[in-house]
């Protein structure tokens, strides 16, 4: 299993800052996203984080 | 008489701004009056009408620099106070720039240390527009990585 990582990416024109959430998943993404939020202009997420999602036979029936 | 212009910035921790001046080789000085600050200086001496919390006495910039004030507004955040003569003189949105740069690596090792944040590691990358981007990680804290429907669960 990844160790959990986060990576704080400070944009070198100092517009602003970007988070990288690696091994983590689920509800624990959302809790490390909350800390970066008094940090001021945050411009994007360079990695979308990363959600449990439903096994594919799941998915198929949630598509009928 | 070179005017004084306000610069909006993303800053709100005073001393994360003070440790951020000092890494890129300013020497800050607080003001005496926290509150609504203390007035800066012309380069001839003279005292404007400007006020600021934290400030760079123009002697510890160049020998013809007015001083530059870091000023809270009524939102908590700082505005830089520089004069015309020092925003084109070195003082300009290049170094603002360096200046936001820092105070974002200051306050985010200050913030995630005071959540728990442990290993980290710093790396400079240059990014396709050849600004070179600083990278920090660090490992979260166990808590923040525990699934939440084991979180407090006792059998």
């Amino acid at each position: 299993m990844q160790k959990p990582k986060v990576t704080l990416i400070i944009h070198g024109d100092g517009s602003g800052f970007s988070v990288d959430v690696e091994g983590v998943k689920g509800s624990a993404c959302q809790r490390i996203q909350k800390d970066f939020e008094g940090m001021g202009v945050r411009v994007d997420e360079r990695k979308k984080p990363e959600f449990f999602e439903a096994p594919p036979a799941v998915q198929n029936l949630a598509r009928r | 008489m070179s005017k004084f212009d306000d610069y909006e910035t993303k800053m709100d921790d005073r001393d994360c701004l003070v440790d951020a001046l000092r890494g890129i080789g300013c020497k800050p000085v607080l003001a005496n009056n926290q509150v609504e600050g203390d007035h800066l200086y012309g380069y001839t001496g003279d005292r404007r009408a400007e006020r600021a919390q934290v400030v760079l006495p123009r002697k510890t910039l160049t020998s013809a620099s007015n001083d530059i004030g870091f000023h809270r507004g009524p939102d908590g955040m700082f505005a830089a106070v520089i004069s015309e003569f020092d925003s084109q003189s070195g003082f300009g949105a290049e170094w603002r720039a360096k200046l936001d740069k820092m105070y974002l690596e200051k306050k985010g090792i200050k913030d995630l240390t005071a959540q728990g944040y442990t290993n980290f590691e710093r790396t400079e990358v240059k990014n396709a527009n050849g600004f070179v981007d600083v990278h920090i990680s660090a490992t979260p804290p166990a808590a923040r990585v525990q699934p939440a429907a084991q979180v407090g669960f006792q059998r």
